[in-house]
């Protein structure tokens, strides 16, 4: 738990424009982790990813790589960080395979056209490699921007969104790049606004709120700490109103009255089950069926900027 | 040092050199004999010698240096001007390539250019 590849310290940007955009910001990243990084926007996602690659310059605050500034040690701790923007730019009258080498030498490292033909079949661009690149399509487009921010063998890797505009089944692929990327030991992290994606494919989730981190945490502990779960009963017999009997519970009948539902807090000692179906075997109330269903990350999610919203 | 880096950015601006050689060199040559004609019609017959140089000897050379640096500063401002536009100017802000080095990089392919313009306008 204690070997972090990128440490944040206390990191602030207010904007020229006046916008606060990152209050005092704290984080570690975890070697060989994915991290993901949540937020509506204008949280202050891109800003705090631009601020450690070195686009953007903060107010206060530093960034340690391995323990070392980021700015005294520019260059070895840019040739480690690869960024995917949030935004498709590109130089759109070059073919695909120069601007993924061009991105490689950039970063200093030697040109090797093996390493680049690699990366590109990786990303099935190999056929394409010749094509200039406003002649892609967009989901294209944002895999040539994996593949320029791939070329010079980072071991972070930030994407900013990255699967933004990608059908379903190049998201899966993308997601299993991800993956595999991570095995090779890139520690990798990546903002989202789909929910499923942080589940999905993230060690640890941040949520961040108007410049603010306000949660960070494993994502199973996550899910488990503020998950509430759900009871459905399916009723043998519909009914018309919730019986007086089984008030103390807060039941919600289903309009057509065939299912009741109770929700519970799953890790609380008394969940209120047993003696909820005591109490309906005592008020002759059968049921076929029951199910219980444990809240998504999304209901985390939209819970805690109500939340939010709520004390402000 | 990061010459790798140095010279993927000098690779890169002298193929877009290349690739847009044809307006390069048409545009300054094109405004530069539409200067020459038009004062030259219109004032070329009254001016007969400056400082004992004869008026031809004295404005072709002129024009074409103007031309040139015109060209070349054009083309510094706007290597770096353009990828600030698009925004592809996040790649190059992120390298390991301190701030000078990443200019004079930009700003070498004016330099050839300089060297290879003459040629063809004169
Ligand atoms: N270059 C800039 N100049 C001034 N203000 C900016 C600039 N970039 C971002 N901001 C402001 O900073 C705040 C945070 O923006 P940021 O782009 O970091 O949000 P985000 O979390 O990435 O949002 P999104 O999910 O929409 O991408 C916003 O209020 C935005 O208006
Ligand atoms: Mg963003």
């Amino acid at each position: 738990m204690s070997d972090p590849i990128l440490s944040i310290r206390g990191l602030e940007k207010t904007y020229g424009s006046g916008t606060h955009a990152l209050k005092p910001l704290d984080l570690d990243i975890q070697r060989g982790e994915i991290f993901a990084l949540l937020g509506p926007n204008g949280a202050g996602k891109t800003t705090m990813i631009s601020i450690v690659c070195g686009i953007v310059t903060p107010t206060a605050g530093e960034v340690l790589i391995d323990d070392k500034n980021w700015q005294r040690n520019y260059r070895e701790a840019r040739k480690r960080i690869g960024l995917v923007p949030q935004e498709l730019t590109m130089d759109v009258f070059e073919p695909l395979i120069s601007t993924v080498s061009f991105s490689r030498e950039l970063f200093g490292r030697r040109p090797d056209p093996k390493r680049i033909e690699e990366i590109l079949r990786e990303l099935s661009l190999w056929d394409k490699r010749k094509t200039i690149l406003k002649e892609l399509s967009g989901g294209m487009k944002r895999r040539v921007m994996i593949a320029k921010a791939l070329a010079h063998d980072p071991d972070i890797l930030f994407l900013d969104e990255p699967t933004a505009g990608v059908d379903v089944e190049l998201r899966r692929d993308m997601w299993n790049m991800v993956r595999r990327l991570r095995e090779n030991g890139t520690t990798i992290i990546l903002t989202t606004h789909y929910i499923e994606e942080a589940e999905e494919m993230a060690d640890r989730v941040g949520v961040i709120n108007k410049g603010e981190l306000i949660l960070v945490e494993e994502k199973t502990e996550l899910m488990k700490k503020l998950g509430r779960k759900v009871l459905h009963l399916q009723l043998a017999e519909a009914l018309e109103t919730v019986p007086a009997a089984l008030a103390e519970w807060d039941l919600k009948l289903s309009e057509d009255g065939g299912m009741l539902t109770y929700e519970f807090d799953a890790k609380a000692d008394r969940t209120g089950i047993p003696s909820l179906l005591g109490a309906m075997r005592d008020a002759g109330i059968a049921f076929k069926d029951l199910d219980t269903h444990q809240s998504s990350l999304e209901d985390i999610f939209v819970g805690l900027i109500n939340h939010q919203k709520a004390a402000a | 040092m990061n010459l790798h880096g140095v010279l993927a950015i000098y690779k890169f601006e002298m193929h877009r050199f290349r690739r847009t050689l044809w307006t390069g060199l048409a545009v300054p040559v094109i405004t530069t004999s539409l200067y020459f004609v038009v004062f030259g019609s219109a004032i070329g017959s009254r001016m007969s010698e400056i400082n004992g140089i004869p008026y031809g000897a004295f404005i072709v050379p002129g024009l074409m240096m103007l031309s040139l640096f015109t060209e070349s500063i054009f083309n510094a401002s706007f290597g770096i001007h353009m990828p600030r536009f698009t925004g592809t100017i996040y790649e190059i802000l992120s390298a390991p390539c301190p701030r000078w080095k990443r200019c004079s990089a930009m700003s070498a392919r004016p330099r050839a250019r300089r060297s290879s313009s003459p040629s063809s306008s004169s």
